[in-house]
């Protein structure tokens, strides 16, 4: 049940409260996209991001409707209790945050009218108390204003005891959020909170439940108001939700659209036909493999781009077996010498599987963050089998009479598992499988349900417990990546009895350099002391080989060419710009 | 038969009962959870799943979730969806019109068919005619619904550009009896196409049985038409068996067909009941299960009082 694809991963907005966790969706009989979630939404290389569809076609036309494929369906249109990746692409239309993340992975206002920070006041030197500037003029769907009481609502409303809100993680560090005036909202942090920009993702109108924080079992969720360039006009359950222009809306002559409506299609084949047929106009998150249907088509775009997610190898650093299992002070028996994880990186080549199994559409990975505000830039890994040999040799593995390597009776012969059934990805194993043998390491494919490879310490999974060799899936570390670094690679979360299976460190890295630079990462109030920390814990963490990052997973869309106006914004929802798309038809 | 009808409903009782405790128990009893999702997402934390737990009430033994699920049911309360926070009742109210619609139509369909079909088929038999039907029930049989509705799809959708892909109806226009029709055809046809050839191979086997028995074949000698034998004599009897067919797949118009439902996107039960397996949403699969074991064993008891209806022979007391 784990993880819908991107969405998950684009959680851009890090909406910590809107929480897309597509957690536990229903996946159609066509089998889940496949890919995992992991964490918070992730960055994308820069530069492959053409404004889509957008021959320079001249003037927005107002006017038309627009009909979107999606195969998942909202659970509830409460952005704070949906569970379902698919909302956010809803919420988007409906409801606005304080802050924005733009296509560069950088911060900018959107209710706000400046990011707060310490240069500019908005951030107090300890960090503690964050001013937020609102927009003067703007009104709900209802016509009521937007104040900065609507702010103070969304913190108590997802603080409020009877409400199954999907996460508080952040919001429960707020001591107060006050409404100063109309146009000032203060929040004050009991502790200091990193990634502090990405609360309030979106703001839930104070009058919308009656003048009550409580909003379980509420109508709203049928029937939400928000600020955003459409508002609600119908959901028929399993059918379509309809949005309809916000005429209201803050920004003059927008949205362009009439109206928008999302048709839940749960077969992915068919939304594909209906794309080819005009029955929809854009098809939300295709899969890689559709990509070549659609090249050269006269009618169709693919708009494919490197997303959030970052495929890699995830290598155990401690014994895979026995009574020290997980345990990071023992070491395992091949994977426990760096040298021999920095041959196997040496010896993949992270190009041809862009090339010849992604189409070439998307990146080599170099980084748990390979873009966004507070990603360092570093150079693609070599790919050299003949220095992979050399220093396997200067490890003390022989190769073998079958060209396997050995050392003291071990044969270099490891379990390769990732989720049963993922076409891309067994093909990955198999590209890899030969370019490791080309240098004596053995893999051994053992692949295994999504539930059971990521699973949790609570179902015993092999990644929780440690009982692994090489794993491979996807995860991404979100606009304010604090969260995902500390839970992947800190060495007080390598999931253990002690600690409950608390943590995502299942690589078992132990480094003191990444521990010190990811603590500081957290502790700073200032974005560029923060950076800076994070780039030492970057390279430490790449040095490692802990994680082996092989490309950037492709977020896939399609849509008729005469949809016009689309940015690709890898840290938010496809139709994140949707007040900007027009119809040139 | 009053009697037997009374016996047989207060049977049904401690049988649905006994039912819903077995469901219940196996949902629990499986791996996962509603929760599972939520659990390794580094921005949901255990408290949060702990106090999302003790909110949908799922920190309690069991028994009690049962006997607490059992009062309200009988309350007429199905409950509250886990996921979507709203009444099971309403969830299950808003799709039941469209299945009925859907597999009311597909069964008409699948009768109109079948039955000339068989009848033709058996009383020619080795005919031509019923080679040919033969092997269309055989390949209608055999080839899967989801292979047969992507081909319609391709075919009459993608290629001829005739019919809608999927869908109910056309968004954003009145309502009216042709456009929902467009969108019945390709769904009604990838369900009848399957229901029907099942039910032209029981409708024949049972009318060649009956056409070689000493009645009828005294009827003919009786110099009655062809036509008027078979309508009168042999087709009662043979449809006995199909009756109990038919019975049976009657708790279907209410539980609704996956998978067309799903190639369609036609919102219907088996897509609500699919939805919520996959979020293991206990009340609402709690609630479809029990609706369907209460149709299973009604229908049942109706083929029953049917058969007395149809065949004098038998009798219940």
């Amino acid at each position: 049940m784990v993880a819908r694809r991107r969405a998950v991963l684009r959680r851009a907005r890090a909406l910590a409260g809107a929480a897309l966790l597509a957690a536990c969706g229903p996946q159609g009989p066509q089998g889940p996209a496949g890919t995992e979630s992991g964490g918070a939404g992730q960055p994308a290389p820069a530069g492959a991001r053409p404004a889509q569809g957008a021959q320079p076609a001249g003037q927005p036309r107002p006017g038309g409707t627009l009909r979107i494929a999606v195969y998942q369906e909202p659970t509830v249109l409460n952005p704070y209790m949906n569970s379902q990746t698919v909302g956010s692409e809803v919420f988007d239309q409906l409801f606005q945050g304080l802050i924005l993340v733009d296509p560069d992975g950088n911060y900018v206002p959107w209710l706000a009218t400046e990011v707060p920070g310490v240069q500019n006041g908005g951030v107090s030197a300890d960090g503690k108390t964050v001013t937020f500037k609102l927009r003067p003029g703007v009104t709900w769907h209802d016509g009521k204003p937007f104040t900065a009481r609507d702010v103070v609502f969304t913190w108590q409303a997802v603080m409020d005891p009877s409400n199954p809100v999907t996460t508080r993680t952040g919001w429960k560090d707020i001591e107060a959020v006050e409404a100063r005036d109309d146009t000032t909202a203060v929040v004050r942090f009991k502790e200091f909170y990193a990634p502090y920009l990405t609360l309030f993702g979106r703001i839930l109108p104070a009058h919308g439940f009656g003048g009550q924080t409580a909003m379980d079992k509420h109508e709203f969720g049928r029937r939400p108001i928000g600020t955003g360039p459409f508002k609600f006009v119908e959901w028929v359950s399993g059918d379509h939700i309809s949005l309809a222009k916000h005429a209201d809306y803050w920004k003059q002559g927008q949205p362009y659209l009439d109206q928008l409506i999302f048709r839940v299609t749960p077969s992915r084949e068919v939304s594909v036909a209906q794309l080819k047929t005009a029955e929809v106009d854009v098809v939300w998150d295709m899969i890689e493999a559709q990509v070549p249907e659609f090249e050269g088509h006269p009618d169709v775009d693919v708009w494919a781009f490197p997303g959030l997610g970052v495929e890699r190898l995830v290598l155990n650093l401690s014994a895979p077996s026995g009574p020290a299992m997980g345990n990071p002070d023992t070491r395992h028996p091949i994977l426990g010498d760096p040298r021999v994880r920095e041959a196997i990186e040496l010896a993949v080549n992270k190009k041809v599987l862009v090339d010849k199994l992604l189409y070439g559409k998307t990146t080599v990975a170099f980084s748990p963050l390979p873009t966004g505000w507070a990603a360092p830039r570093l150079p693609v890994s070599e790919f050299s089998p003949d220095r992979a040999r050399k220093l396997l040799d200067e490890a003390g593995w022989k190769a073998g009479a079958d060209g396997i390597r050995a050392k003291d009776g071990v044969k270099m012969q490891m379990a390769f598992a990732t989720t049963s059934g993922n076409q891309l990805r067994e093909l990955t194993q198999q590209v890899m499988q030969e370019q490791l043998r080309a240098v004596g390491i053995a893999l051994e494919i053992k692949n295994v349900p999504s539930a059971v490879l990521l699973g949790t310490w609570a179902d015993n999974s092999p990644r929780a417990r440690g009982q692994f060799d090489v794993n491979m899936w996807t995860t991404n570390a979100g606009i304010d990546p604090h969260s995902h670094l500390f839970a992947y690679y800190h060495s007080s979360q390598i999931p253990s009895e002690a600690n409950k299976g608390e943590g995502q460190n299942y690589a078992r890295l132990k480094s003191d350099v990444v521990d010190r630079a990811l603590e500081e990462g957290g502790a700073s109030p200032d974005q560029a002391r923060r950076k800076a920390a994070y780039e030492r814990a970057i390279k430490g963490i790449v040095e490692s080989r802990a994680h082996i990052f092989l490309y950037n997973r492709l977020d896939v869309d399609g849509a008729r060419k005469y949809v016009k106006g689309h940015t690709n914004n890898p840290w938010s929802e496809l139709t994140w710009d949707a007040e900007s798309w027009w119809l040139a038809k | 038969m009053t009697g037997y009808l009374l016996r047989r409903l207060l049977q049904a009782v401690p049988l649905l009962l006994g039912i819903t405790v077995v469901v219940f128990v196996l949902l629990r009893a499986t791996p996962g959870g509603p929760l599972s999702g939520y659990e390794g997402d580094p921005g949901i934390t255990a408290e949060d799943v702990a106090r999302l737990r003790q909110q949908m009430g799922l920190d309690v033994p069991t028994p009690v979730q049962y006997v607490r699920w059992l009062g309200a049911f009988l309350r007429g309360d199905w409950g509250w969806s886990l996921v979507t926070r709203r009444p099971v009742l309403e969830m299950i109210a808003e799709r039941l019109p469209n299945t009925l619609l859907l597999m009311s139509v597909a069964f008409a369909v699948s009768l109109l068919l079948a039955i000339p079909l068989a009848v033709v088929s058996a009383t020619r038999q080795y005919s031509l005619f019923d080679h040919a039907a033969t092997l269309f029930a055989f390949v209608g049989n055999s080839l899967p619904t989801f292979w047969i509705g992507l081909m319609l799809v391709m075919i009459f959708s993608v290629g001829l550009r005739w019919l809608p892909a999927g869908g109910m109806y056309t968004l954003g226009e009145p309502f009216s009896v042709a456009d929902r029709l467009r969108y019945l055809i390709l769904p009604v046809t990838t369900l009848a196409l399957s229901a029907a050839t099942q039910h032209t191979r029981y409708l024949r086997s049972s009318l060649l049985d009956v056409i070689g028995q000493d009645y009828v074949r005294t009827a003919y000698s009786k110099g009655m038409r062809e036509r008027d034998v078979v309508r009168s004599h042999a087709f009662k009897n043979a449809a006995i068996p199909l009756v109990t067919v038919i019975a049976l797949e009657l708790p279907l118009l209410f539980s609704g067909a996956l998978i067309t439902e799903t190639i369609f996107a036609w919102p219907g039960m088996g897509r609500l009941f699919w939805e919520a397996a996959g979020r293991v949403d206990y009340p609402v699969l709690m609630g479809i299960f029990t609706v369907a074991a209460g149709l299973v064993i009604l229908f049942n008891l109706v083929a029953d009082v049917v058969y007395a209806r149809m065949d004098p022979r038998i009798a219940y007391r």
